[in-house]
């Protein structure tokens, strides 16, 4: 590791506030993935299962329904890459600013 | 054999070469053999990664599924598509941040020491061999059906052009053919779908109706359970499919190709847009073929239905028309199996060679020199198991390979990256377990003994590799003699220290 990369690492590594940062990550990181997954393979069970019910529940909607459900994936994906762009760069941003004042604090002391 | 079809086919074997020999003039070093010096924008690695991914499985194989199966074909490909979400939010960028050239080196940030490069090397050339084969036997048949040109000489051709792309031109060669991939399998299918939208008069409605009409399935064709009558087969393929990419060493090893996380990021997003317009594309080629075809001729020139967009553009614009997507769809294989060639040199080469066998006391030049050597092995070696294996059930193949994928690799690389308490024990037996469980079910399953009728393993073998990973872990000491997991999170997320 370089000199300069090991001294952010040791500043970093046990910071309170950047720990807390990345706990904020993996949260959104997770409760996304779970819930696209959730939508992705928990969905058609259902309709596998409760498939006369929902029919008859639905009427002609039947078919809008499952259209809805592939077409929503192909936006879920992008939308969700778009969002995961942006909080990436927001979290990138605050990260890096946790950096510098680290590397002051550590410089000045 | 017809002289327009072989025209396009050389102006792709031509134009490929040339990029290889530019390609030959900047892979001088590892740094640029393995990983093209990093030099990729985001853009071009994002089509690069679409081209290393859309397999002419996918391409012919899913345009086919739907003009036979109607709304389940179009779910299928789905599934391709929003795996992507996985590998952008929990892969790429720690496989960026940790790795230089090879998942070895991803996995050894963490766990250091032969043993554990060792077992993930071997993981990644299996994938990447045994994906190898259902795409080269696909191809083998294709080129056979189009040119006239025996099966033999057919796998022969693609496997030596597949050789010299990575011996020659390494990464950046191997990127080139696959960005020109992309750029030539959009456009062309794109040029299709406006030749078809012209045909209607740029309504719909009529292509609907045709659609009804002519598929045998009728008004059933918009309804799903066409395809999967189990719903544990179904519901195994699916969960496969959504967490095997993240998996596939091919695609994994692209992350390496850019100058910083950000563009890996912009990588993944980029492929996921290209990769879902095309399905997108894929969905009317398959309405189209059944529409304006109709079924009874689409079966009578292939039953696979693996034709089904040939069929439609020869329907829409003659032999021409046919000729340039033959040139696109050969386009498509080489540019996947060149990838897969790549990614299982990379490897021998990098982690088995010079990091086990010379203990990283090796120079560039010899370096490069096993790289070429291995690449040749590596094309032979796959094309000998293609010729052996010219029977197998090429669709089967590549879900069973993305199942397998799914319980070794991608529990390894989650609870690597994500789990304080992982160690080196519970990585070895997750990827055996993981292993060991994809190959009784395939032993046991439908294919050879018929003992159990589970076609898709991911069911079983996907829980199972997450779980004895977990009790494997669980069963040995933690393990303090890697990076830490503070300092690795501090390199999963922030750049710092990991690569050099």
């Amino acid at each position: 590791m370089l000199e300069k990369d090991r001294l952010d690492m040791e500043a970093l590594k046990e910071d309170k506030e950047f720990q807390e940062l990345v706990h904020d990550k993996m949260r959104y990181l997770l409760v996304t993935i779970v819930g696209f997954l959730l939508f992705y393979l928990v969905l058609p069970l259902l309709i596998s299962f409760y498939r006369n019910q929902i029919s008859s529940f639905l009427g002609e909607l039947f078919l809008v329904f499952f259209w809805g459900y592939a077409f929503t994936l192909f936006i879920a994906t992008w939308l969700l890459g778009w969002h995961y762009w942006r909080v990436a760069t927001i979290y990138d941003r605050k990260i890096s600013t946790i950096v510098k004042r680290k590397i002051i604090n550590t410089e000045e002391s | 054999m017809n002289l327009t079809y072989f025209v396009f086919f050389l102006a792709i074997v031509v134009g490929t070469l040339i990029i290889t020999h530019w390609a030959a003039g900047r892979s001088n070093t590892t740094h640029q053999f393995y990983v093209a010096s990093g030099n990729l924008t985001g853009f071009q690695n994002g089509m690069a990664i679409a081209g290393d991914y859309i397999s002419s499985a996918s391409f012919l194989g899913i345009a086919g599924l739907i003009a036979f199966h109607g709304y389940d074909g179009f779910i299928y490909a789905t599934g391709f598509l929003v795996s992507y979400v996985i590998l952008l939010f929990l892969i790429a960028e720690p496989v960026r941040n940790l790795g230089t050239y090879t998942l070895g080196d991803v996995v050894a940030e963490r766990f250091p020491g032969n043993g554990m490069r060792l077992a993930v090397a071997i993981s990644a050339i299996i994938i990447s061999l045994l994906y190898m084969i259902p795409q080269l036997v696909a191809s083998g048949l294709l080129i056979h059906l189009l040119l006239g040109v025996d099966y033999a000489a057919a796998v022969w051709i693609i496997g030596i052009l597949m050789t010299l792309y990575v011996v020659w031109g390494g990464m950046f060669a191997t990127s080139w053919v696959q960005i020109i991939k992309t750029v030539l399998l959009m456009s062309g299918t794109i040029l299709l779908i406006l030749i078809l939208f012209s045909r209607v008069n740029w309504d719909i409605g009529i292509l609907l109706d045709q659609t009804v009409k002519n598929s045998p399935l009728g008004e059933k064709f918009f309804f799903p359970g066409n395809l999967f009558d189990s719903v544990i087969e179904s519901f195994s393929l699916m969960l496969a499919l959504v967490l095997g990419t993240a998996g596939l060493p091919h695609i994994l090893i692209r992350m390496f190709t850019v100058k910083d996380v950000k563009d890996t990021r912009l990588s993944v997003l980029t492929a996921s847009w290209i990769i879902g317009l095309f399905y997108l594309m894929t969905l009317l080629l398959g309405i189209g073929a059944i529409g304006f075809v109709g079924w009874e001729e689409l079966v009578t020139v292939d039953p696979s239905g693996n034709l089904s967009a040939l069929v439609l553009a020869e329907f829409l614009g003659g032999d021409f028309l046919v000729a340039f997507v033959t040139a696109v769809a050969f386009a498509t294989i080489i540019a996947v199996v060149t990838g897969l060639v790549f990614a299982a040199t990379s490897t021998f080469s990098h982690d088995i060679y010079f990091h086990i066998i010379k203990k990283r006391k090796a120079d560039e030049q010899e370096q490069l020199r096993v790289a070429r050597i291995t690449a040749i092995m590596m094309g032979c070696l796959s094309i000998l198991l293609s010729l052996g294996m010219k029977e197998s059930n090429v669709a089967f193949l590549v879900s069973f390979m993305f199942a397998t994928a799914a319980s070794t690799i991608m529990p390894l690389l989650i609870l690597t990256f994500y789990w304080k308490r992982f160690n080196k024990v519970g990585a070895l037996t997750g990827l055996a377990t993981g292993f060991i469980a994809v190959f009784f079910l395939y032993v046991l399953g439908p294919q050879v003994l018929g003992i159990i009728s589970l076609y898709n393993p991911g069911i079983i073998a996907i829980p199972l590799g997450f779980f004895s990973a977990i009790v494997g872990a669980f069963c040995a000491k933690r393990d303090n003699q890697g990076t830490s997991f503070e300092e690795l999170k501090v390199k999963i997320h922030t750049s710092i220290g990991g690569r050099q």
